[in-house]
Formats: structure tokens, C-alpha cells, sequence
């Protein structure tokens, strides 16, 4: 898959813990740690608005597309 | 299919469907009320059975009854062998028949209502209904022949029970889809 999920720079910058964010935008956190990691078939737009409300950051942010990129995991 | 969308335009029968994942009290009564009626169903057919195979064998508890000289005029052509193979048999099929209707309520009792088991249990009710269908068909056909009395047609009941397999096989494929559905479903966060 040659969309990288760029979550854990995000959360990085901004100081904040996967649980916290997880708890913010109201999912599971295993459910973000797969998102995290690229393992999701697809994220809804609700969940990346509230990740991206929560962040403070663009969708562009948070995805990343690479034509060579075999490696689903982001970060 | 979205299934957040279903859900939110929808919210009582995702929560009949059980997309929530959980079985609603709603459906976990109707499955409990199916569950009872079918092992009522299983019982009954039973002492129904023991009684008819005691009776062919030991005779009628009273044989100047209307019942018996009727029943003795129609069977005198057939020998015991056959009727008692016959009551066996439909009754058998009628068991297994009311004994998968009670696997499947107790799967939908169980849940989740969108899970491989409980199409398969459709799958299972839909077969078995035209088995036992086919049983009795087929000893319809045969008693039509030997017995001078009985005539052979098709009634309603055989409609019925066709309609009804096939719609258990209809029902089956659309939870297979819907369990297909919800597994796309829980791929998306």
C-alpha cells in the first residue's frame, strides 16, 4: 500500500499520547495503534477529521502517498 | 455497504441486526420464545410418534371406535412393516427439522445475529424442510398406489414449506453478505 499514515510525527510534535488522542477523538486505541501502523483498510472521514480537529493538522499531514512505497507502516 | 451510515439512518434495526455487536432483548426473547416452541414441537412429536407406532403395533386402545374401522378399511391393503416405516420416517425428518429450527434460534439467542453459524443454521432449516418435504412426498406417492382411499395431491402445505426453504436459503445468503459486510466494516477506524 503506498499510503504512509504519518500519526505517531503528528503525535510527536504535539506532545500527545496515542491513549490521549484516542480517548479525544473516540476510538479505541487498538484501533489507533492499527491505524498508526497503516493496518486499516480505510479510515473515515469523521475519525480523521476528529484526529485532524484534535492535532490541529491537515489531512496532507496525517497521509502520505509514495508510489514505492511497499511499507504500510507510517512514522 | 456503510454500515455507520445504516446504523444512524436506521437505529432500530441496527440494533435488531445486532450491528452493535450485541444481542438486543428484543431479539434475544424472540429466539428464547422459537427456542421453547421448537422443543415443544420435537416433544410432542415425539409422544405423537410413540403413540401411533404403539397403537400400529399393539392395536387401537378401542377398536369399535370410528377412528379404527375407518383407518382398518384404509389399511388393509398396506402391510404394518410399511405404515410403521412410514410414521418413523416422517416423523425423524420432522424432528431433525424442528431440532435445526432450534439450533438456529440458539444461535440467534447467542448472537451475534450476523455471524457465519447462524446462516448456516438457515442453510441447515432450508435443507432439512425439503428433505423431510420430500419424504413425505414420496410416501405420499407410494401410499396413493397401495391404498385405494388415498389420493395424492399436492396441497397447500407443500407450497408453504417450498416458500419456506427457499426463503431460508435467501435469508442465509443475505447474512453471509451482511456478515461479509460487517467484516469489510471493522477494517475501517
Amino acid at each position: 500500500m503506498p499510503i504512509l499514515v504519518n500519526l505517531d510525527v503528528m503525535l510527536a510534535r504535539r506532545k500527545m499520547k496515542s491513549k490521549d488522542l484516542a480517548a479525544r477523538i473516540g476510538i479505541t486505541e487498538a484501533n489507533l495503534s492499527l491505524l498508526k501502523q497503516g493496518r486499516v483498510k480505510g479510515v473515515r472521514f469523521e475519525t480523521l477529521a476528529a484526529i485532524c480537529a484534535a492535532l490541529q493538522c491537515q489531512p496532507g499531514e496525517l497521509l502520505e502517498y509514495r508510489a514505492d512505497g511497499g511499507d504500510v507502516t507510517g512514522g | 455497504m456503510n454500515l455507520s451510515g445504516f446504523r444512524q439512518r436506521h437505529p432500530r434495526w441496527a440494533r435488531f441486526l445486532l450491528l452493535d455487536g450485541n444481542v438486543p432483548p428484543e431479539s434475544r426473547r424472540a429466539a428464547r420464545w422459537l427456542m421453547s416452541l421448537a422443543s415443544l414441537g420435537i416433544f410432542f412429536t415425539a409422544i405423537t410418534t410413540l403413540g401411533s407406532v404403539a397403537m400400529l403395533l399393539g392395536g387401537m386402545p378401542n377398536p369399535q371406535s370410528v377412528t379404527f374401522r375407518g383407518l382398518q378399511a384404509q389399511l388393509a391393503h398396506v402391510s404394518t412393516t410399511w405404515i410403521v416405516a412410514e410414521v418413523l420416517a416422517v416423523s425423524a425428518a420432522q424432528v431433525l427439522t424442528l431440532w435445526s429450527l432450534r439450533q438456529l434460534a440458539s444461535a440467534l439467542h447467542h448472537g451475534p445475529l450476523l455471524s457465519v453459524s447462524v446462516a448456516q443454521r438457515f442453510r441447515t432449516l432450508g435443507n432439512w424442510l425439503v428433505l423431510s418435504l420430500l419424504i413425505g412426498f414420496l410416501f405420499d406417492v407410494v401410499d396413493s398406489m397401495k391404498v385405494p382411499a388415498a389420493q395424492f395431491h399436492p396441497d397447500d402445505g407443500l407450497f408453504t414449506t417450498v416458500i419456506l426453504a427457499l426463503l431460508c436459503r435467501a435469508v442465509s445468503s443475505i447474512v453471509l453478505e451482511g456478515v461479509r459486510a460487517a467484516d469489510e466494516n471493522r477494517g475501517f477506524v
